[in-house]
């Protein structure tokens, strides 16, 4: 395994090109010993035994993609040349057969222009992208036999056609005989709980029951390797669910089917990826299993304090503390106060931190140690959370 | 808090400053929306050259026929025809704001959530519209004019007239336009397919292309109960300086009844009605909408 | 699972995408009143206006014809070469040029489909048009007149789908552009008068825009059938069957070619998923 991380963070005690054991042994093996670590009632698709081909062709290779666009309609100071934007800046990955690989990372990331290169729907500016051994700018036609896309908050579909004919004309498109297509719409709607609907028209659903209709369109053609972005995007917790359980149940039974899977939420990510790379402006910042990046941040100790008196002002000085590494904080969400996490060298710059939060004039209401999350790693690679952009902030 | 007898007055006041806000800034929207092409060439094709198509078209039917004569049926047809674009972007337009803003931006349901007022709202959007149209009228007669010998003198054009016409007009297709807008917010999915019905309608009816007289008894009534033949009677007769004249009397004998004075009452009381009922209609429909969810619902075709 | 390749795949995703078109306009019974009823209208007004100039009886047939045309020409523009802008406003383009279907089987699909819904309407109105303004027509050469009829609707689908690929590549000047054509179009092709009167009066550049539109020629040849004696056509009806034959296939390939390079273009400078705006 190739990974390109920037030079902002080094993981201590792993190597950076090391390839993890995940790619090459069955799954199962790499992470047994991780698992007990994990939160109890996660689960990996790692637990399931499933039995790679280190000889296979992988599913997706890129080597240094980059995508540059141009910017239109920007007015030039004299004498600067076109203003360019650059959503992928040279990405090298690869993914293995059989693999459930989760691309996570913030807006504007890079995550669904890489996806769309490899869908075939973007060239690339730069490098090359191989999907099932086939260069998806060369072989296109070719390419687009073996793969299909979902995106998440998709309710495209023709609304005068009901559910069962939307999703057997875009099987004829892949060349599904029409028989084969429609036992397995019916079988997907089943799954989706929406078979009650297959003879309904599109226009007369809700918005949740045609997203879980495009969901089904993407398994219809029974794709060697399966784009998902954000597939759960705006679904509710238990369609969310059914999505998830049938994208790990579709993977099981067959090893050679492929998953890419870009999300925004870690618990997604977490519980369904057999690994994560985690994307920020255009470059891969990690790469391994969930369980590999939390042991990144094992070595540095993660404390939540519940304060009040303080605000986002405060931030910056609290991360100026010695043996801060990060510091983030929102709002806690019952109201009382301010929740903080801060990522430390280690457990004697709690003392520290004390210091300086009754330096700021803040009371601490709760002190909690945590362990790494897919998030606490998240933070340390982007600097910031997910959920930063809508309400909280970081330093 | 204020008491009652302060509060009339300034609420009045304020209704009146929130009247004009909205409608300064849905003019300006309304040209913003109206604008919007990222290349002039692509304006003056809609513009100017659609307009200037179907203007020319007429020109050749007529000119097949009359084999290159320019007779008063000429003046009728072309000066008709340029004005009743007008027309069409008028009523038309305000339609479409609706249909524009419900089906495509997806922006209704904000403007109703907000305290915009709305019928002020729909009049500033559809400016732009009237502006353009107008703009295009004034384009067809000059190139009438100028290029296809249309018989055109400023010293015969009755100025007063051509105004208090221009202006009743306007306010009785602004009162229709907003009856059609309000038709197009409760209409799912034939919104769009309206303006057509009604520019078809009216081009067979106003007697644009040509008199009233022509078509058959039954018809030739409902030609006779609508604003806008008499409004287009009046713009021609204002821009000729009199009644057109066929080869045996009148073009249309049938409008040529009406003088220019009672042109103008037909107009007035068609403006005044126009004014107050698609205002109340507007009103009542706009509840409807409410009631069954119109706002915001997009059509799906 | 055995998936279709090659030529059945061609016609499995053609026949998909002509699926909406016309079981989808079936349930919207709608369209009869507002597309056969809105072109009535229209033409009512030419005629009564031809009747006012007291022209030849002939000319309210050449109108009713020119109408029953025009709702293919309509169906052509707004149907087909602005049909993949708006799939990509609606992001279905992204989902057609991700399956391994062609975009020509795409647009063969709508074409056809396309096609056999506006032959019903187009016929509605050629009868009742006939029928409400008492056209008399000439049968004798119904034979050629069919053949004319079918070659000009494979020139005429054929241009829809050349224009689609350029339609591809624009935003909203797309849509802008489809509306710009219809009039103009309208008056290029004669719809409403004969040809001959037309190119007598226009510059020779023109004349050659026109010849380029199916319409043209598919209309002055079949007034040429079917009102025999009444109109000078500009060239012989044989003649300009000829002439919409090698049409028609340039247009068919040129598509082709377009479509493999506007795809690829969009797909370079990402335009394959703006949406409105």
């Amino acid at each position: 395994m190739i990974l390109d991380v920037r030079d902002t963070y080094t993981p201590t005690g792993v190597a950076s090109n090391a390839p993890t054991s995940a790619v090459l042994a069955p799954a199962g093996t790499a992470s047994s010993a991780a698992t007990a670590d994990l939160p109890a009632g996660a689960s990996t698709a790692s637990s399931a035994a499933i039995i790679r081909d280190p000889s296979a062709v992988p599913a997706i290779r890129t080597e240094n993609v980059s995508r540059i666009y141009k910017v239109r309609g920007e007015k030039k100071a004299q004498g600067e040349g076109s203003k360019a934007l650059t959503a992928l800046g040279g990405v090298t990955l690869q993914v293995e057969q059989g693999e459930l690989f989760g691309l996570l990372g913030p807006n504007g990331a890079g995550k669904t222009t890489l996806i769309k290169i490899l869908t075939t729907l973007l060239a690339p500016t730069g490098g090359i992208c191989y999907v099932d051994g086939l260069d998806v700018v060369r072989d296109a036609d070719e390419v687009r036999r073996r793969i299909n896309m979902v995106s998440g908050g998709e309710t495209s579909g023709f609304g005068i056609l009901t559910v069962r004919e939307n999703l057997w004309m875009f099987s004829q498109f892949y060349g599904v005989p029409s028989k084969d297509a429609y036992a397995r719409i019916d079988e997907l709607l089943k799954i989706v709980e929406l078979d009650d609907k297959a003879n309904t028209r599109v226009s007369s659903l809700s918005t949740g029951q045609r997203q879980r209709m495009n969901f089904c369109r993407g398994f219809v053609t029974d794709p060697k390797v399966l784009f998902l972005d954000e597939p759960t995007l705006g679904l509710d917790v238990h369609a969310g669910r059914i999505v998830r359980d049938f994208t790990r149940n579709w993977m099981r039974q067959d090893p050679t089917r492929t998953v890419l899977l870009t999300t925004h939420y870690m618990a997604e990510a977490d519980e369904l990826c057999d690994r994560i790379a985690i994307i920020d402006h255009g470059a891969v910042l990690a790469c391994d299993t969930p369980t590999g990046l939390k042991r990144m941040l094992q070595q540095q100790p993660i404390f939540a304090i519940r304060a009040a008196g303080i605000g986002l002002g405060q931030l910056e000085a609290l991360g100026r503390a010695p043996g801060v590494q990060r510091v983030s904080g929102e709002p806690d969400a019952g109201g009382n106060g301010f929740l903080l996490k801060f990522i430390l060298d280690d457990e004697a710059a709690i003392g520290a931190v004390v210091t300086a939060l009754t330096a700021v004039q803040g009371r601490i209401l709760g002190l909690q140690k945590e362990e790494p999350t897919l998030e606490d790693v998240f933070i340390k690679l982007v600097g910031r959370s997910l959920t930063t952009e809508d309400g909280g902030a970081a330093a | 808090m204020l008491n009652a007898s302060v509060e009339r007055p300034a609420e009045r006041g304020l209704i009146w400053r929130e009247n004009l806000r909205t409608l300064r800034v849905a003019a300006w929207l309304g040209w913003q929306v109206e604008g919007n092409w990222a290349d002039p060439l692509v304006f003056f094709i809609f513009t100017i050259l659609r307009p200037m198509a179907t203007a020319l078209m007429i020109v050749v039917m007529y000119r097949v026929v009359a084999a290159g004569a320019q007779g008063d049926f000429f003046s009728y047809l072309f000066i008709s025809n340029a004005f009743f674009v007008l027309v069409i972007q008028t009523l038309a337009g305000m339609a479409w704001v609706i249909l524009d803003d419900r089906e495509n931006y997806k922006m209704l349901k904000y403007i109703y959530t907000s305290p915009a007022r709305k019928f002020a709202y729909l009049l500033g959007r559809a400016t732009a519209k009237v502006g353009v149209g107008g703009l295009t009228t004034i384009i067809l007669l000059a190139t009438g004019f100028l290029f296809l010998g249309l018989p055109l003198h400023l010293n015969q054009v009755a100025w007063g007239w051509l105004l208090l016409y221009l202006v009743l007009g306007l306010v009785m297709l602004a009162g229709l336009g907003l009856i059609l807008a309000g038709i197009a917010m409760v209409v799912a999915r034939h919104g769009e397919s309206m303006g057509e019905v009604v520019a078809g309608m009216l081009l067979l009816f106003s007697g644009a292309y040509f008199p009233p007289d022509i078509l058959p008894a039954w018809l030739r009534n409902v030609s006779l109960v609508m604003p806008i033949t008499y409004w287009l009677e009046g713009m021609r007769r204002a821009l000729v300086g009199g009644i057109l004249q066929g080869s045996n009397g009148p073009i249309s004998p049938l409008l040529a009844q009406f003088d220019n004075g009672q042109l103008a009452i037909i107009l007035a009381v068609s403006a005044a009605v126009s004014a107050v009922g698609s205002y109340r209609f507007f009103r009542w429909v706009e509840r409807q909408a409410q009631e069954r969810g119109m706002i915001d619902r997009t059509s799906e075709h | 699972m055995n998936k279709h390749t090659g030529r059945r795949l061609f016609f499995d995703a053609a026949r998909a995408r002509a699926y909406p078109r016309i079981w989808g306009a079936m349930r919207e019974p709608s369209w009869v009143f507002f597309e056969i009823f809105i072109p009535l209208i229209n033409a009512a007004a030419f005629v009564y206006l031809y009747r006012a100039l007291h022209a030849p009886e002939a000319y309210v047939g050449f109108v009713i014809l020119g109408a029953t045309m025009a709702a293919y020409w309509l169906n052509v523009l707004w149907m087909m070469a602005s049909q993949l802008y708006w799939d990509k406003q609606s992001g279905f383009l992204e989902l057609y040029i991700l399956s391994p279907a062609s975009l020509m089987a795409i647009l063969f699909g709508m074409g056809v489909g396309g096609m056999f819904m506006t032959t019903i309407r187009a016929a509605t109105i050629a009868i009742v048009g006939t029928l409400l303004f008492g056209v008399q027509l000439d049968g004798s050469q119904w034979g050629l007149a069919a053949v004319v009829f079918l070659v000009a609707m494979y020139a005429l689908y054929g241009l829809g789908m050349l224009l689609s690929s350029v339609f591809l590549m624009w935003g909203r000047e797309a849509w802008q552009v489809a509306m710009a054509l219809t009039e103009p179009v309208f008056f290029l092709t004669g719809l409403n008068f004969p040809l001959s009167k037309l190119f007598a009066t226009i510059p020779a550049a023109l004349t050659f825009v026109s010849a380029l539109v199916p319409v043209s020629f598919g209309l002055d040849a079949l007034r040429q059938l079917l009102f025999p004696g009444q109109i000078v056509g500009v060239l012989s009806p044989v003649v300009e069957l000829g002439i919409l034959a090698v049409l028609g296939s340039g247009f068919v390939v040129a598509a082709y070619l377009m479509l493999r390079r506007m795809e690829w273009l969009a797909r370079v400078e990402a335009r394959l998923s703006l949406r409105w705006q």
